[in-house]
């Protein structure tokens, strides 16, 4: 038994056969590099990240009301801009005010009643979206909805599994997977704008290629925040910080004059 | 992409014969609509055409992401795209003009 077994591994041929670094080089090859590179259309975070790619799975943080949603919003009239049309998660927002903070209406899609603590069905859901609308980039706000807290005996490890879930999916399907998450209770100037402030951290961190954070700046004025990218493994770009300011509805860089 | 195109097309089809279908069943035996029944109609036609749409400028997308380096489809695609936002912009619009006016009609009528 156990030698017919060694002898089918040793002629196996399926496609996650085990192969030389140069069949995977020519492999890789006959596949685009990318399917999708889309840009955020905020120029110093693009100079930093050189856009988003397919595969990706970025986390986007920050205390309650710092403007996680605004953050995800802007990007999606960003994407909009360059015809690329996100399906959206949003249960922390209502649907109709949701919609309502956007100035103008953009292109985006979403479930008409969601589900909460249902990880199955989020991944259908956003098979349904790519093959209705080719929808690539997803958004979910937040985290935290995706599993029940008062069932779970270590909520560390089950969000892990889930943002390893979410990253495959990516990975797999060509995806870009952004997960709004909360960072953990206190007043928000008590918190810094690091990532080991995010929730059940580690394992969020761990599994995503980039973390942003985002934290409102009252004292610089009433609608301006700070963006900082905590770390992207693609170009390597580790806490950098970008001005943000509140125009119309939607978050601009601040120009320096 | 030619399969794609076909069972997008069988799709189309078959929707519309489906809809057919339906108002055949919905007339049988009426000859009179009352002005919410037929801009309820209007607004099911119109919303099934919007999601039509849609999925035309997801196929477009498709098309991209397969040339990528052929700037004559992406132009060809990105010209497509915002004709339909165009069209599903002055959809949705008819829409909502005939939700308010069926809802006028209906205040008239009482």
């Amino acid at each position: 038994m156990v030698e017919k077994q060694v002898k089918n591994l040793a002629e196996y041929i399926g496609d996650d056969r085990v192969v030389s670094s140069h069949e995977m080089k020519l492999v890789l090859n006959q596949k685009p590099e990318t399917i999708i590179q889309v840009k955020s259309l905020i120029p110093t975070l693009d100079k930093y990240i050189e856009g988003f790619r397919d595969g990706e799975l970025i986390v986007i943080s920050g205390v309650t009301k710092s403007g996680k949603t605004l953050i995800g919003q802007t990007l999606t009239v960003n994407f909009c801009k360059q015809n690329y049309f996100p399906l959206w998660f949003t249960y922390e927002v209502p649907p109709r005010q949701f919609l309502s903070q956007f100035p103008e209406l953009p292109i985006i899609y979403m479930p008409i009643r969601l589900k909460a603590h249902a990880m199955d069905w989020i991944e259908e859901r956003i098979q349904e979206s790519f093959l209705k609308y080719h929808t690539r980039i997803v958004f979910i706000d937040h985290l935290h909805f995706l599993f029940d807290m008062r069932k779970s005996r270590y909520p560390s490890l089950e969000i892990g599994s889930i943002v390893r879930r979410l990253k495959t999916l990516a990975v797999n399907e060509g995806f870009i997977i952004f997960l709004l998450c909360h960072t953990i209770k206190g007043k928000s100037e008590e918190i810094s704008l690091s990532y080991e402030s995010i929730r059940d951290s580690s394992l969020i961190s761990q599994e995503s290629d980039s973390v942003f954070m985002i934290k409102r700046t009252p004292e610089q004025g009433g609608t301006t925040a700070k963006l900082r990218v905590e770390f992207h493994r693609r170009t390597g770009v580790l806490e950098k910080t970008i001005n943000l300011i509140k125009i119309d509805g939607l978050l601009q860089e601040v120009t320096p004059i | 992409m030619v399969t794609t195109y076909d069972k997008y097309t069988q799709t189309q089809i078959s929707a519309d014969n489906q809809r057919r279908k339906y108002l055949e069943q919905t007339m049988n035996g009426k000859d009179k609509f009352t002005i919410a029944e037929l801009y309820r109609e209007f607004e099911r036609e119109n919303l099934s055409y919007i999601n039509d749409l849609h999925r035309e400028i997801g196929l477009m997308q498709s098309l991209t992401e397969q040339f990528p380096s052929d700037n004559e489809i992406k132009q060809f695609t990105e010209y497509f795209i915002r004709i339909n936002l165009v069209e599903i912009e002055k959809l949705t619009q008819e829409v909502r003009d005939g939700r308010e006016t069926s809802k006028e009609f209906s205040r008239i009528h009482r």
